[in-house]
């Protein structure tokens, strides 16, 4: 007979080990800890998940649904039309993937980095050159950003063609055409934040639209720069607005979102149900494939999946780097100089005509407000394709238009620009490295030549540049402002490692008989190496 | 759903596989852009230099009657600066002085203006990084500069030296101009700022394309010209024959004989003679 032990303290721990032994006592403690942290489910339950076993009854796999918190915003069943590719894509799952990609990239970058005009591009260069995976964690995120921009809208895109937005989603849509003004917006102040040519000037052109707005275009505009022009408070302004302001909204969009993709189930292929119904809330038990462990195992291969291709992208110094240009000047403007390229339809349709019309009314009140009220605007409760030809052509010559003013927003529509400084913009351009900043230091000799005479250059590499440069200057030789043009490139010693490289267009007015010069200098040093990705 | 799981686990392991590659080669990679981002600063500084400096200290920082010259031995082997009694590095003397300048003349020179500040700091032009640029080039001098600079220009082009009745070749306006206006950095005094006698017409004087024909002709001309254009190459070559009153000798250098050659000559005056 066994004596009772005086209890001092009381530990159930230790009584079970008492009444159980301490593996069976140790191995309950554990199954115990596993089911309040899965709200639900024990070791054997995940291990029947993940080798694909089918339930148990109860199913004990819908508990974490209804009492955990993350699961709870995603459904528990889906309809078997829906667990595969189409119509999905899973492109909703993969904004969201982004969203966190990005912010934990970004919380990573921001440890290095001071929202102050005198230390941000340092604070760039020191990402780049002193923190271990800072150029990889630069370029995922700056990635990152773009293909969030692209995946939304192919999100948005898909749910338009299928038809999903119509009622009773109409509040979905409009939760995601904020989410994409918001995906557009983060990004933009984004930019910003380097500090350098391309981010200032980028920027400078996207406010400026700003200006346009009628009433307060000029307290707008300097509200958002901080200033007649950006700087230490429009950099700080836009910091913010990029890391606190716009992540929160996103945020608390991102769950009504998801609250109302689980309220109204996702939408069926538009050819299954009778027109004007909806069927998806209610998913018959036989059609039925649960959240686990199919569609969290693609899910969580997506996940994998997609962090293997973002570090392949980005680890090496072959694949995408974030560009740096020089230091923010607002003295310089760049030759080519642009907004970001989801905003260049924008730039595109400015070109067109008034700034108030082109630049803010139409884009952002037109476009951005049709795009956000589209549900309350087309009632038509059919979803089936051909029912919706006006729709259909609508957002198809939505798109070709879109496409067209994006053109129309580079700088190879309706900029003039002389082409003796284009010519030498193709060997120095000024918004990337370039092919002579990119040439091999040592294949440049010393020495005077001429564009013309590209074929008689002592080495391949400057005949090469020269050939480049006398392709373009034909431009100059077809225009009949210009006589007699020539290219030199004078290549001088300058001190140890460094040359000077003047590269030099001249001319002859043809009328007046005046000489015309346009030159550049390039000082370049034998290690200065543009080709390791920034 | 076994190839969902298999790919996925292959994923996740090659995405750490990835991870230990990156971080293996990340310590390369960072000195690698240390040394490119190093070299860059002294390009960035060489243009700063060229459109800043170079007027006073000289294009290739040999320095002229305005500036002392940079690329000097005794600047980089730490004689100046014990001389001075400067207790930090060069680097640090060198930004501190392109920072706020020099308000009084350094002991044992004469140069005519003082250096002014060119921070932001102190009222200049150039932010901080751009200062450090600066020095980054000037410190690039020091290799050549303390085993002493070799020319490394060679030329089969004759130079010009001091014969004022030399035939010169055909000129070239637009050459001409270049060596004025950037090679030269004749237009940093003669055109932009009054240190020397503007080229333009003015004050009841024609452009300096004509206006050897007034001077040779006045009674306290010191030199041999006969004509204007002689009178130009001598203005040139030996620059303290006669001083043009209200300017001082010395100020303009006195060896651009040995710098330019008969082309370099002919192409000047041809450019000179543009002003009217």
């Amino acid at each position: 007979m066994r004596i009772p032990r005086p209890k001092i303290l009381s530990l159930p721990f230790l009584d079970d080990i008492e009444e159980k032994g301490v593996v069976k006592a140790s191995t309950d403690l554990a199954d115990d800890v596993v089911t309040r942290v899965t709200s639900g489910l024990n070791i054997t339950d995940i291990r029947g998940v993940l080798r694909g076993d089918p339930a148990v009854r109860p199913n004990p796999r819908l508990t974490p649904h209804a009492e955990g918190f993350w699961l709870h915003m995603k459904p528990t069943y889906y309809n078997n039309l829906m667990d595969g590719l189409y119509p999905t894509f899973r492109l909703g799952w993969l904004a969201t993937f982004f969203l966190v990609w990005e912010t934990l990239t970004g919380l990573y970058l921001m440890i290095f980095y001071t929202p102050s005009p005198l230390v941000a591009y340092e604070n760039m260069l020191n990402i780049l050159s002193n923190v271990p995976f800072g150029r990889w964690m630069r370029d995922t995120h700056k990635l990152g950003g773009e293909l969030m921009v692209l995946v939304v809208v192919f999100h948005m895109v898909r749910t338009y063609i299928t038809g999903s937005y119509k009622r009773p989603r109409q509040f979905t849509w409009a939760t995601g055409g904020i989410l994409l003004i918001l995906t557009l917006f983060v990004s933009f102040f984004g930019y910003l934040l380097p500090w350098d040519q391309l981010s200032l000037w980028a920027v400078t052109i996207g406010a400026s639209t700003a200006e346009a707005t009628p009433f307060i275009g000029r307290e707008a505009d300097l509200l958002m720069r901080g200033g007649p022009e950006i700087g230490a408070n429009g950099l700080l302004r836009a910091y913010l607005i990029h890391v606190i302001l716009i992540p929160i909204i996103m945020f608390i969009f991102l769950g009504i979102h998801y609250y109302k993709v689980i309220l109204h189930g996702h939408s069926l292929p538009p050819g299954v149900e009778e027109p004007g119904v909806d069927t998806a809330r209610k998913v018959p038990m036989n059609v039925r494939t649960y959240f686990m462990p199919k569609i969290l195992t693609r899910e969580l291969v997506y996940v994998a999946g997609l962090t293997l291709i973002m570090l392949v992208a980005s680890a090496f110094t072959l694949g995408y780097h974030a560009p740096l240009e020089p230091h923010a000047d607002n003295l310089v403007t760049p030759l080519h100089t642009t907004s970001p390229w989801y905003f260049l339809w924008i730039q595109g349709m400015m070109k067109l005509g008034d700034k108030f019309i082109f630049g803010a009314l139409i884009p952002f009140g037109i476009v951005f407000g049709t795009i956000v009220a589209w549900p309350y605007i087309e009632v038509g409760r059919n979803r089936r394709y051909g029912k919706r030809r006006i729709g259909l052509s609508i957002a198809a010559s939505s798109i070709v238009l879109a496409a067209i003013l994006t053109y129309m927003g580079t700088p190879w529509f309706g900029v003039e620009t002389s082409p003796d400084q284009e010519a030498i913009a193709i060997l120095l351009p000024q918004t990337s490295p370039g092919p002579l900043r990119l040439a091999d230091w040592n294949d440049i000799p010393f020495g005077t030549y001429s564009a013309s005479e590209w074929e008689s250059a002592p080495t391949r590499t400057t005949s090469k540049l020269l050939k480049m440069f006398d392709r373009e200057l034909d431009h100059a030789r077809d225009n009949p402002i210009y006589g007699d043009v020539e290219g030199f490139m004078v290549v001088e010693d300058w001190q140890s490692d460094l040359k000077k490289i003047t590269v030099r267009v001249v001319w002859v007015d043809p009328e007046t008989g005046t000489p015309g010069e346009f030159s550049e200098i390039f000082f370049f040093h034998r290690d200065s190496d543009y080709g390791q990705g920034e | 759903m076994k190839y969902y799981v298999a790919g996925g686990t292959f994923a996740f392991i090659g995405a750490v596989v990835i991870l230990m590659v990156m971080s293996a080669l990340e310590p390369a990679r960072m000195e690698s852009f240390t040394q490119s981002y190093e070299s860059r600063r002294i390009e960035e500084g060489a243009a700063i230099y060229e459109s800043s400096c170079r007027p006073c200290h000289g294009p290739q920082g040999g320095g002229t009657p305005l500036g002392p010259a940079l690329n000097r031995a005794n600047l980089f082997n730490g004689d100046y600066l014990n001389a001075i009694g400067w207790s930090g590095t060069l680097a640090d003397f060198l930004s501190s002085t392109v920072a706020s300048g020099r308000p009084l003349p350094t002991i044992g020179t004469d140069f005519p203006q003082r250096m002014p500040t060119w921070s932001e700091s102190f009222g200049g032009p150039l932010r901080i990084d751009q200062v450090e640029n600066v020095v980054s080039f000037i410190l690039n001098w020091g290799e050549r500069a303390v085993v002493g600079i070799e020319p490394t220009e060679t030329t089969d082009d004759l130079m010009m030296g001091s014969d004022i009745f030399v035939e010169l070749p055909e000129g070239d306006v637009a050459a001409g101009q270049v060596l004025a206006e950037q090679t030269l950095g004749c237009t940093a005094c003669h055109t932009l700022t009054a240190v020397g006698p503007s080229w333009e017409a003015a004050d009841g004087l024609p452009g300096m394309g004509v206006r050897g024909g007034i001077r040779i002709q006045q009674d306290n001309y010191t030199g041999n010209a006969t004509s204007s254009d002689q009178y130009l190459i001598e203005s040139v070559v030996e620059t303290n024959i006669h001083i043009v009153e209200g300017f001082q000798p010395n100020i303009m250098p006195n060896d651009f004989g040995e710098r330019v050659t008969l082309q370099d000559m002919a192409d000047l005056l041809a450019f000179l003679k543009t002003f009217e």
